[in-house]
């Protein structure tokens, strides 16, 4: 069962994957061609690429996470309900065939990143993070998929639960600046989920390939 | 032999199918150890539920013209001469049965009929 | 005798005003091996009847049982012995032929490869031609192939030829009753083309306005209703022997009406002398006028 849904996965997300896996090597090949020659204008340059990589990441994870129940939804998810498998059972499956293709991506970023970085003539002081940035780019992509699918799995409702919990928090912020107090929530809340023991962890630190 | 099967008449579906097979035995059309198609091959050809055609053999076999033997098809059985002059009597008493009935709704008198029949019995001999 | 599909007191309602439509306390008895035909005029219920059965509904109450399988709650067990076609096809548009029966064998234990594909050349329908570029009929058939070649022991079609040319409809067919006869299969079948149920179904289930209002075997319902043409008849009819469902002046010939009556059988003409009256004919009607007949009845205002 689950070869079958990897399949017509990757049936209608094939254009997509290859889009991202072109990016994918192409951001680490465009960021370290022809490195410019002192260390400082290697970083420079590295550092103007790299955020792109996060953002590919992200990418990565909001498109397969959305195209997952694409084909399902268009036929209002008769086929999927009418098949003899619990509802739970199938989205699963689903689940799983994505995180195959969203893994598949951080595969070709990091054979990319591999490329980019072999044979580099650095100056000394400088070295290349060729795996960690991939290990970073699979977990985020993974993370992104998993909100997104989690998402889109559920009904309007939940969804609208959702945007509900953030449209108060918004609101909290704003009442709570309107009365002048110093605490800012939403910043909090950022710093706290970017922070080591965060879920949101992996979104900061380094995603440069060659840093020191 | 199953061209007038009429899924809209009053009578049953099995009963037209028993009475098409009644009718070719009796005129000597289907003798004895000739095989009747399949009950799919049958249900198929005319498009009606297979169940009906069973129902029509084992009618068959209730009166004593065929043999279902189970696995291997349905055989028509070696049926008296009586037998099938009986037959032959009943259809015609069949087929007059609906003359009259038909005859009654139109308004048709016997005499009339009567005249018509020994025209048209004549004509035909 | 356990029944292949069981509802009891099946209620279901599509809004909370008052005029949404409701299924009315639906109570469905298909018994095993029957061929089950499913009249009922467009908007009756049929399809939200068979949506119901096969869980994409939840009753607001009432049970249902498809092969002694509680639905909704053991729905997936069910499905895996019943064989559903949709009214609209549900299938993914940018597969082949080939790769969705794959993908429809994979869910299906007792899928029968062989029947699929001898399935797929007696259809005519090329494996690898992609879903969006076949026919309405191709596609009616695939979804016939897909559900029968699971080896279901219940087949829940709604209105699975209707809207297709005559070739596919007999070529459907002719795969159906080749299905039935090989196998012990109950069929469940909503259909306009009520020629083509009177040829094959043993059973009929009429629905109207969100109720079941007949369920009996095909022959006592067509036997049941007649139209009967009468002359001087009595103003009002009194204690009958059989159910008068409509009484209508007849065209042209005067003096004489046409009463549409239930129940009827021939030793009640002696009642028309009894009254007066004569019994002039006796008209059987076949399933489609029999079926039209009785839904007057109930567009009819009360006499």
């Amino acid at each position: 069962m689950f070869r079958q849904i990897l399949f017509t996965q990757w049936r209608w997300g094939a254009p997509l994957m290859v889009l991202l896996g072109i990016l994918a090597i192409a951001i680490p090949v465009g960021a370290l061609s022809t490195l410019p020659v002192t260390p400082s204008g290697i970083l420079d340059r590295v550092a103007f690429w790299g955020w792109l990589y996060p953002m590919l990441a992200v990418l990565t994870g909001l498109l397969i996470g959305t195209s997952t129940w694409a084909a399902d939804h268009r036929g209002n998810h008769v086929y999927a309900l009418t098949l003899p498998v619990p509802r739970w059972y199938y989205a699963l499956l689903r689940y799983g065939a994505g995180v195959v293709l969203t893994v598949a991506v951080g595969v070709v970023a990091w054979i990319g990143a591999l490329f980019a970085t072999s044979g580099l003539d650095l100056p000394t002081g400088l070295q290349t993070f060729a795996g960690a940035v991939a290990v970073r780019f699979l977990l985020t992509s993974v993370l992104v998929y998993s909100v997104v699918f989690a998402m889109a799995s559920g009904t309007n409702r939940t969804a609208g639960w959702i945007l509900a919990s953030l449209g108060g928090l918004i609101l909290a912020e704003f009442l709570v600046d309107a009365f002048g107090s110093e605490v800012n929530i939403l910043e909090t809340l950022a710093i706290l989920a970017g922070s080591a023991g965060g879920p949101f962890a992996l979104f900061s630190g380094t995603w440069m390939l060659v840093a020191i | 032999m199953f061209e007038h099967i009429d899924p809209q008449s009053p009578t049953p579906l099995y009963e037209q199918i028993a009475a098409r097979i009644r009718v070719a035995v009796a005129a000597g059309d289907l003798g004895a150890g000739i095989a009747l198609p399949s009950v799919r091959q049958l249900a198929q050809r005319l498009r009606v539920n297979p169940a009906t055609v069973v129902q029509a053999y084992r009618a068959l076999e209730a009166d004593g013209f065929v043999d279902m033997r189970h696995g291997a098809g349905t055989f028509i059985k070696a049926v008296a001469g009586e037998r099938r002059s009986q037959e032959r009597q009943d259809q015609a008493r069949q087929l007059v049965r609906e003359l009259l009935a038909s005859a009654a709704r139109m308004g048709v008198s016997p005499d009339d009929l009567r005249h018509a029949l020994k025209d048209e019995l004549g004509a035909a001999a | 005798m356990t029944y292949a599909i069981e509802t009891n007191d099946l209620v279901w309602s599509a809004g909370r005003r008052a005029n949404a439509f409701r299924l009315d306390e639906v109570n469905l008895r298909v018994p095993q091996g029957a061929m089950y035909g499913f009249l009922g005029p467009n908007g009756a219920g049929k399809t939200t009847t068979i949506r119901a059965l096969v869980g994409l509904l939840r009753p607001k109450s009432g049970r249902i049982r498809v092969l002694d399988h509680e639905i909704p709650r053991d729905i997936a067990q069910a499905l895996s012995r019943v064989g559903y076609v949709p009214e609209r096809p549900h299938l993914y548009p940018s597969l082949t032929v080939a790769e969705a029966i794959r993908f429809h064998a994979a869910f299906h234990v007792r899928w029968d490869q062989r029947w699929a594909d001898d399935l797929t050349t007696q259809f005519g329908l090329d494996r690898h031609r992609r879903i969006t570029a076949l026919s309405k009929g191709e596609i009616g058939k695939l979804m016939m192939l897909l559900a029968m070649a699971q080896r279901p022991e219940v087949l829940i079609l709604d209105e699975p030829t209707d809207g297709l040319d005559p070739v596919v409809r007999r070529d459907v067919m002719m795969a159906l009753i080749e299905y039935v006869a090989e196998h012990d299969a109950t069929v469940f079948i909503s259909s306009h083309l009520v020629h083509e149920l009177e040829r094959i179904c043993n059973w009929v289930g009429v629905m109207d306005r969100g109720r079941l209002v007949a369920e009996l075997p095909m022959d006592a319902f067509k036997s049941g209703i007649k139209r009967l043409r009468v002359r001087q008849a009595p103003p009002t009819p009194g204690d009958t022997p059989f159910v008068v469902l409509a009484r209508e002046a007849s065209d042209g010939l005067s003096a004489s009406e046409v009463w549409v009556v239930r129940g009827w059988q021939a030793p009640m003409s002696q009642w028309f002398e009894g009254v007066g009256a004569s019994l002039h004919e006796v008209v059987d009607l076949d399933l489609e006028e029999g079926y039209v007949e009785l839904l007057r009845t109930f567009r009819r205002p009360a006499a």
